[in-house]
């Protein structure tokens, strides 16, 4: 592969293609300022989506921009047999009359798919449709989870493969239904980015082989969002208002969290608990706020999903964040939490006390511990200025360590040391 | 007495199939109405049945666009016009009186057609939801209906649709009798339905005859804790496996042992990992009942962590076995395991008192003794199969003498 060489160190002519599920993603703000940092930058990004996004009008930094619009290309539907026929084929036929030769050429690349599955062939052929007539010196697959039936695109596209392990591939249940999935996606891999120190060692566990390099760049958050808003602070005798916001999911851990808040009310502490977020998990944390009494009077509130600036809202209005997940890989809505000024208490789960610094911007616990948490929370509820010292080291933190700005850097020294690398 | 049990899929719950099995050795005629069709090769155990009991299935509950439901239809009609053509055109009228859409109408009509050739003194509905589907039954057969609660349709009725609980309510409100496994389901009854009269309590029952108690009570070899259950939040595995960690953190030797499938195995198997239980925590995934009465008796200790329950068959079929028991409190828990005598009662979801527990028997083998043999006198003297069939023919002679059912002219 030919490097050009510039004056500097940076190489804008790089040329990257980025996948994920959708773009824009009102949950991946991140990637929306990464894509424009680095378009700033000069790097010729192509962004690859399984699915059209139809949150365009979520962010107001894409108003107008055709040329990222020019940028995206959505594979194939594969929702339904009529798209599959109708849309599908028409797509075919004009990449096909558009890239005649690529065209044979990728499917020359696809042909090995034919002993997996007796359409094994097609489908490889058909859902990767978009990366016809491309290439590029790095393909960069946002979450690993997406990486399945990708990672020989590199071959095609003449680039280096690079995963990103943001904690959805790790979890048990991905794993536990694709076994071999971390052998495959391991196996092509050129370099891999992790949002934790946890993420690394659980994916050596794993099989990921210790010489692929590996960058550790922790997430980051749009700061702008909590530097205008004050902490509302409340009156005198008001119950302390503890909140947590993360999706009703197992891994969460909201029934120990739920515990641990009726640990704290038992212990004649006057409290509030507002969860924010939905989930398939409702259910059981909603039976045992039941359970305990909470929901009946109100102690504790499930507030539902929220936009994001509802989000920063809610968070403004609080005294304490509590997070007692039992699986985590790093939790942007820590970072959120501290970001706003509140202390966090949370458990020791996945890559939670790297987020956390423990005795400084909040406590870290045992995880399946309600005692412990509930221990914390009633010495914050005991000492607001500790709360006040806590919560102004976490915004001290996420401004040096979890700012988006910083993290374009990091990612465009991560892009260029990768695609530097001999294959 | 002709008892007609209606039921969601037969047979899919061992102790429905037991307790009709009891009824029809006692000499009642038995019919047992199933909606689906269950997997006979997991209940060889409990075979053969009764020469009173007969098992009808109704007609499937898919599309009418489904050549074989139509079949069955048209089949159904026939016979039915032939046999008792009044009670066809009556049952027409009843379903068209609701005033509801007409597909919705002829869904219902259908429904019931297959009911018209069943006799019934009684009719019994196996869960509230069941009774709620088939609302009009009573009316139709001219026969007072008794609805079961179990503790799992009443208890998470609140995290139902407003449509579905109203319904299963309305259900127990009208029946002519209501059937409690627990006291603390007839609690419950009294507060959500508002209703007192001809609530009965019949705790569940185990086949004694059948299960061998534990005879050996070895102390040379590492104790096992059993538990079994569907691998799904209620059970409380979770909380569970986190007393099961702290036990190994501190060093005692034991073994444990999860039976059952479900959704969240996964996240168990990930929890087992965790909490470095690997080698000490073994899910055995879902496996026969007779294999799970040997492993009771294989074992030492039995566990209920569950955060809601009726009366477990399992923790009963584990004190039969002669297992000491530690469960929480949820549900009627409580009055089938006397704390302290058959084993400990721990308050829900309080993972110290359980670590507690387990520990004390963990250590003391006469205790587990002590206590397991109590457990097996109880279930003797409480829950047998015969005491739980002659609390029925009470309830169902006392609503059939009852006679406060609209009299229509269908029969």
């Amino acid at each position: 592969m030919l490097l050009s060489v510039q004056s500097d160190t940076i190489n804008p002519r790089l040329r990257l293609t980025i996948s994920v599920q959708r773009f824009p993603a009102p949950s991946e703000t991140f990637i929306v300022t990464k894509v424009l940092g680095l378009l700033d930058r000069g790097f010729d990004v192509q962004i690859f989506t399984s699915a059209p996004s139809s949150d365009w009008g979520c962010f107001q930094v894409l108003a107008g921009r055709e040329d990222v619009r020019r940028r995206i290309h959505v594979a194939p539907p594969t929702d339904s047999l009529r798209k599959i026929l109708t849309i599908g084929l028409l797509i075919l036929l004009k990449t096909l009359l558009r890239h005649p030769l690529e065209f044979f050429r990728f499917a020359r690349h696809c042909w090995k798919y034919r002993k997996s599955h007796p359409l094994g062939f097609l489908k490889a052929l058909y859902s990767r449709l978009h990366f016809v007539g491309h290439r590029a010196d790095v393909l960069h697959i946002e979450f690993d989870t997406l990486a399945l039936g990708l990672t020989d695109m590199t071959y095609y596209l003449g680039s280096k493969l690079l995963l990103s392990a943001r904690g959805t591939f790790q979890k048990m249940s991905v794993i536990d239904r694709y076994p071999d999935a971390p052998q495959r996606i391991y196996a092509d891999v050129d370099g891999y980015h992790f949002i934790s120190q946890y993420l690394h060692r659980n994916a050596l566990k794993l099989g990921l082989n210790p010489a692929v390099p590996t960058w550790l760049i922790e997430p980051a958050i749009d700061l702008t969002l909590f530097t205008a808003q004050q902490r509302t602070s409340n009156a005198l005798g008001a119950p302390l208002k503890l909140i947590t916001v993360a999706r009703l999911a197992w891994q969460k851990g909201y029934e120990f969290a739920v515990d641990a808040v009726a640990l704290v009310h038992k212990a004649g502490v006057p409290i509030e608990y507002h969860i924010i977020g939905e989930g398939p998990y409702r259910e059981p944390v909603e039976f045992a706020a039941r359970q305990w009494g909470l929901l009946q009077n109100g102690i504790i509130r499930f507030v539902g999903a929220v936009p994001r600036e509802q989000v920063v809202k809610h968070l403004t209005e609080s005294d304490i964040m509590i997070h007692a997940a039992v699986e985590e890989g790093f939790c942007n809505a820590v970072i959120e939490g501290q970001a706003a000024g509140l202390p966090v208490v949370c458990s020791d789960a996945g890559g939670l006390p790297e987020n956390v610094e423990d005795g400084v911007t909040g406590f870290v616990v045992p995880r399946r511990n309600p005692e412990a948490m509930a221990e914390k929370i009633i010495q914050l509820a005991h000492d607001p200025e500790l709360r006040k010292r806590m919560g102004e080291a976490g915004r001290v933190r996420a401004q040096n360590r979890f700012d988006l700005n910083h993290q374009i850097e990091a990612f465009t020294r991560l892009y260029q040391e990768l695609a530097a690398r001999e294959q | 007495m002709h008892i007609l049990f209606v039921v969601g899929k037969f047979p899919e719950l061992t102790f429905i199939l037991r307790t009709v099995s009891a009824l029809a050795e006692r000499g009642h005629q038995v019919t047992v109405a199933a909606r689906r069709r269950g997997d006979w090769r997991k209940f060889q155990g409990e075979l053969p049945l009764p020469k009173t009991l007969k098992v009808r299935y109704l007609l499937p509950d898919t599309d009418l666009s489904d050549p074989r439901r139509l079949a069955a239809l048209g089949w159904g009609l026939l016979k039915g016009f032939f046999q008792r053509p009044r009670a066809v055109i009556e049952l027409w009228h009843t379903c068209a009186q609701q005033k509801k859409a007409p597909r919705a109408t002829l869904r219902q009509f259908v429904g019931y057609i297959p009911f018209l050739f069943l006799r019934a003194d009684v009719i019994q509905f196996d869960f509230s939801m069941t009774a709620a589907r088939y609302r009009m039954l009573g009316e139709i057969l001219n026969a007072p209906t008794v609805v079961s609660c179990r503790g799992s349709d009443l208890k998470r009725i609140a995290h139902r649709s407003h449509q579905e609980s109203q319904g299963r309510i309305e259900a127990i409100r009208s029946a002519s009798g209501v059937h409690c496994v627990s006291g603390d389901l007839a609690t419950l009854v009294r507060l959500l339905v508002g209703r007192e009269e001809n609530v009965w309590i019949n705790r569940p029952a185990v086949p004694i005859t059948r299960i061998l108690p534990k005879t050996e009570y070895s102390q040379h070899q590492t104790p096992v804790i059993l538990a079994v259950g569907g691998l799904t939040w209620v059970k409380g595995f979770d909380y569970l496996l986190t007393a099961l960690a702290k036990l190994h953190l501190m060093g005692i030797d034991f073994r444990a042992e999860i039976a059952g499938g479900g959704e969240m195995r996964s996240v168990l198997r990930f929890s087992i990992e965790d909490m470095n239980l690997v080698g000490v925590v073994q899910l055995l995934g879902e496996i026969s009942s007779n294999n799970i009465l040997q492993r009771m008796r294989a074992s030492d200790i039995y566990m209920v962590s569950s955060h809601s329950e009726g009366i477990s068959n399992a923790a009963l079929e584990a004190m039969a076995s002669g297992l000491p028991v530690v469960t929480t409190d949820a549900g009627g828990m409580a009055e089938a395991v006397r704390d302290g005598i058959d084993g400990f009662v721990v308050p829900v979801r309080d993972i110290a008192a359980m670590t507690d527990r387990i520990t004390r028997l963990l250590v003391d083998p006469a205790l587990r003794e002590q206590m397991g043999r109590s457990a097996r006198a109880r279930v003797e003297a409480e829950f047998s199969l015969e005491r739980q069939a002659h609390v029925f023919e009470e309830m169902y002679a006392s609503v059939a003498n009852h006679g406060d059912i609209q009299k229509t002219n269908l029969l």
